[in-house]
């Protein structure tokens, strides 16, 4: 747990923002942190992983994703 | 919840890529369903150590940034690597360490399994996705 201070924030959507934490019975920290893992969660969700540009990563580098631990451990 | 393997990531990021078609059309199933894909972070040290070898850090960086906004990161904490350990040492499967922090996590996670090109992990007893 930190203690934080935060600049330019919107005195009526704070105030709103605290009374709907009193209502759901918690404290503002508990109904900010999960505020912020929900903020989290919405933009990962919007960047896909499956559409990384992909690039040529040329010859001989065809089975790098099936040689990972030789790449980096070499032969055992 | 789907714990990434860097064969899947690796596949992906590289479109000559013996397994480049598969990883994309794994990952954008697994997104479709509404999976959230998690990365532990001994996974991506090793996807990063890769492409550094292989393709430089330019290109490095912009998939480790990609990854970091794409996907959830699980800290391997002390109880984790002890966890791992104990794994690593009693297995008689080709499974690195990395590997069983990787199945570790998975279980902790109460993951749906794992989204991996390597055969190994079927049989750990962890779902597998590929």
């Amino acid at each position: 747990m930190t203690t934080i201070t935060v600049r330019d924030v919107s005195a009526d959507a704070f105030r709103e923002f605290k009374a709907e934490a009193i209502r759901q019975k918690m404290t503002v920290g508990t109904a900010l942190t999960l505020a912020m893992e929900r903020f989290r969660a919405d933009v990962k969700k919007r960047v896909r992983l499956s559409d990384f540009p992909a690039t040529d990563w040329g010859k001989g580098n065809e089975r790098v994703s099936e040689n990972v631990d030789e790449i980096l451990y070499g032969d055992s | 919840m789907i714990v990434l393997d860097a064969s899947v990531a690796l596949g992906l990021a590289n479109s000559t890529d013996v397994h480049h078609a598969r990883a994309k059309t794994l990952l954008s199933e697994l997104q479709s369903d509404g999976s959230r894909l998690l990365l532990t972070d001994y996974v991506f040290n090793e996807i990063i150590g890769v492409m550094l070898r292989k393709v430089g850090k330019k290109k490095a960086m912009a998939f480790g940034e990609y990854l970091l906004q794409s996907t959830f990161i699980a800290h391997t904490d002390g109880a984790m690597l002890k966890d791992a350990w104990s794994l690593f040492t009693k297995t008689t499967l080709g499974l690195s360490l990395v590997d069983c922090a990787l199945v570790v996590t998975a279980k902790r996670a109460h993951a749906k399994g794992i989204a991996t090109f390597d055969n190994e992990f079927k049989r750990a007893g962890i779902a597998v996705f590929a």
